[in-house]
């Protein structure tokens, strides 16, 4: 039985090729979005930081390098995360299960059965909205997993389709 | 039948009152930070937040829809987050009308449904409509029971009672119907179990550190100074106190074991398997055998060298106390060499795989999981030292074992495939053993950190459903081939 670990050794190369499907491009401007909100909670700390500092006799350099933490958190939190964001992430529905790959610095993949879904959700916050997309919640007996962002139809018709699937099963939890 | 509707206008009312609720503290610092010398303008801006709050609250019951379409129950609700969520009957597992103050005010009922999903975090229920007519909710109850069972045509009659919630329980009637007897605890094993359970090093420790603070209090010189040979005596005494404390405590503990696990029997029938333990109250619980979802070995350090197991099992559902997190206790201590004997006994489908059949973590990994140990253990060590100023060689003596503890974590990683079974071994302190059936897992996460990406192994990750939660086994470092077999056993595709 170890021999049927080894020799499927061309497998490793398989899985590392990555799945089809792709989120929408727009998916990139609600996590720019998401990312604008976040620096801008981290701003309003700073100026809170620098009105409460204002009596005190803080160096220019601790203003200005603090600031520089700042600017640098809002570029990564609204340049590069959506982006590297965006190219990590991966699906695919099949008829039988599905695959979520994604993970910026740790990469991550995820196998569903879909035997094991309990039911499907479609949420939509007002950003996606905005944006003509919605974010499906998969959940299982055990574990909820999340595809961020599809188009607004497509969200739809994959609820319906991956409830029909799951349904079929008849297994105990 | 069961046309698209909105709550019953007293749901708004709920609505609001829950809203309003949860705006009151910032409400209230409103109304009293604005107070001014007029009293009717500082009542104008908290008048205006109650009235957003309260038409947030009719927005949210105005989102609220529900129906029945195509054998579904469909709820959409939500005011900023919109959700749709549509649950299939068959995966209704149960409902429940209730009553509360409001509702019997306006002849209205709280109609609710429970699936087998709920991620271990929410407590509620899976969707609920607060308020509709009872005759609706009931008409809504048997047209989904029946639908339920119709599209579950074909399974045996036997298979109904899956769906009833009360599957582990105790009852209190204590009858015996046809079971045979797989094993029974022996006595001396509760004496070994009370000598290595993890309580008795907490009160050890406890006893010690508080004795050693009693030393402290006492002020031994002033007492003792006029007779000078009282003092070794009383120290004496002091000790025997202590020793015979912790003697009294250890017995006490292990009667409490004996009064606890005491006749702890296994015992199975057809379709279950029943436990029964305890010498003052007997206890019994019954756990449907299509219920189980994996079975765990653990063994801590202690009583891995001395030759001693844990088994635990995780099954489905049931909310009696030893279906907690922790998972059901199906031997509390057993040798080693007797487990798989004892499993095969019970089960069929479950077996500890054969040593040649675990696949060890490369030997690069070992290197990073002894880094990971020795770096952590290193950096508190270091702090420790700096501060306490002890000897230096106290951390030449914490690195070695950390570096044997990091080998011993890499060492006990194992997994194994057989059939239709995985096992996945791995340790913290404890080692366990993990044994779970291909269609038991609910998902299978594989993950790589960038480090992990130029060693090229992997983590996996096994979700399983246990008692209301969840549980995952987790093995680490693995080589990618390896974790993709296990990937690829599991997919379907």
């Amino acid at each position: 039985m170890k021999r049927r670990f080894r020799k499927r050794t061309e497998m490793g190369e398989e899985m590392e090729s990555s799945l089809e499907k792709q989120l929408p491009k727009r998916a990139k401007q609600v996590w720019r979005w998401h990312g604008a909100i976040g620096s801008g909670v981290v701003l309003a700390i700073w100026m809170i930081f620098l009105f409460v500092a204002v009596g005190s006799n803080l160096g220019i350099g601790w203003r200005v390098g603090t600031f520089l933490v700042v600017l640098l958190y809002g570029i990564y939190a609204v340049v590069i995360v959506p982006t590297l964001r965006y190219n990590k992430w991966k699906y695919e529905v099949r008829e039988e299960e599905m695959e979520l790959q994604y993970g910026i610095f740790i990469t991550k993949r995820t196998l569903v059965p879909m035997v094991r879904v309990q039911h499907v959700d479609s949420v939509q916050g007002p950003i996606l909205r905005m944006y003509k997309l919605a974010s499906l919640q998969i959940t299982t007996a055990a574990t909820t997993h999340e595809i961020p962002a599809l188009e607004q139809k497509d969200a739809e018709e994959l609820r319906r389709a991956i409830s029909q699937l799951a349904r079929v099963a008849k297994e105990d939890v | 039948m069961f046309k698209r509707k909105r709550q019953h206008p007293i749901a708004l009312v709920s609505e609001v009152l829950v809203a309003v609720r949860e705006g009151i503290i910032p409400l209230l610092l409103l109304f009293f930070a604005g107070r001014t010398e007029n009293l009717l303008s500082s009542f104008i801006v908290p008048s205006i937040a109650l009235f957003v709050l309260a038409s947030l609250g009719f927005v949210k019951w105005w989102r609220f829809v529900y129906w029945v379409e195509d054998d579904e129950l469909r709820v959409e609700s939500g005011l900023f987050v919109r959700q749709k969520r549509y649950i299939p009957f068959e995966r209704i597992q149960s409902t429940d009308i209730t009553e509360g103050v409001i509702q019997r005010l306006f002849k209205r009922v709280k109609f609710s449904f429970e699936t087998g999903g709920s991620s271990s975090e929410k407590k509620s229920a899976e969707a609920t409509i607060n308020a509709l007519t009872r005759d609706e909710a009931q008409e809504m109850q048997s047209y989904i029971a029946k639908r339920k069972q119709a599209l579950e045509y074909g399974e045996d009659n036997e298979q109904e009672e899956d769906f009833d919630s009360e599957d582990v329980y105790f009852p209190k009637v204590y009858e015996a119907p046809k079971e045979e007897k797989l094993y029974e605890m022996p006595w001396h094993h509760i004496l070994i179990m009370a000598a290595t359970s993890g309580s008795i090093g907490i009160i050890l420790t406890a006893v010690i550190a508080f004795g050693t603070q009693f030393i402290d209090v006492l002020p031994f010189e002033e007492v003792f100074s006029d007779v000078e040979n009282a003092v070794s005596t009383n120290l004496l005494m002091l000790v025997l106190m202590i020793s015979l404390a912790l003697a009294v405590m250890w017995i006490v503990g292990t009667a409490f074991l004996f009064v606890k696990y005491g006749k702890f029997t296994v015992w199975k029938t057809e379709k279950e398997f029943i436990l029964t333990k305890g010498l003052v109250e007997k206890k019994r619980l019954t756990i449907p055998l299509h219920r189980i979802q994996a079975i765990r070995v653990v063994r801590s350090p202690l009583r891995q060298v001395l030759g001693f197991a844990t088994v635990r099992l995780d099954s489905a559902g049931g909310s009696s106390n030893d279906v907690s997190g922790t998972g059901i206790l199906l031997f509390p201590l057993i040798p080693t060499k007797g487990v798989q004997v004892q499993l095969e006994k019970i089960f069929h489908d479950y077996s500890i795989p054969d040593r040649d059949l675990w696949v060890r973590a490369p030997k690069r990994a070992w290197w990073r999981i002894v880094r990971g140990t020795t770096i952590g253990t290193f950096l508190i060590a270091f702090i420790f030292v700096w501060w306490v100023e002890w000897y230096t060689w106290t951390i030449s003596i914490l690195t070695i074992l950390t570096l044997l503890w990091g080998r011993w974590i890499w060492k006990s990683a194992g997994l194994a495939i057989k059939d239709d079974q995985l096992a996945l071994r791995y340790r913290f302190f404890s080692e366990t053993t993990l044994l779970v059936r291909k269609h038991r897992i609910q998902s299978i996460k594989v993950s790589q950190s960038i480090f992990q990406k130029r060693l090229k192994v992997q983590n996996i990750e096994v979700s399983l459903k246990s008692g209301e939660g969840s549980k995952v086994g987790l093995v680490s470092d693995y080589e990618v081939s390896d974790i993709a077999t296990v990937y690829s056993w599991f997919q379907r595709k």
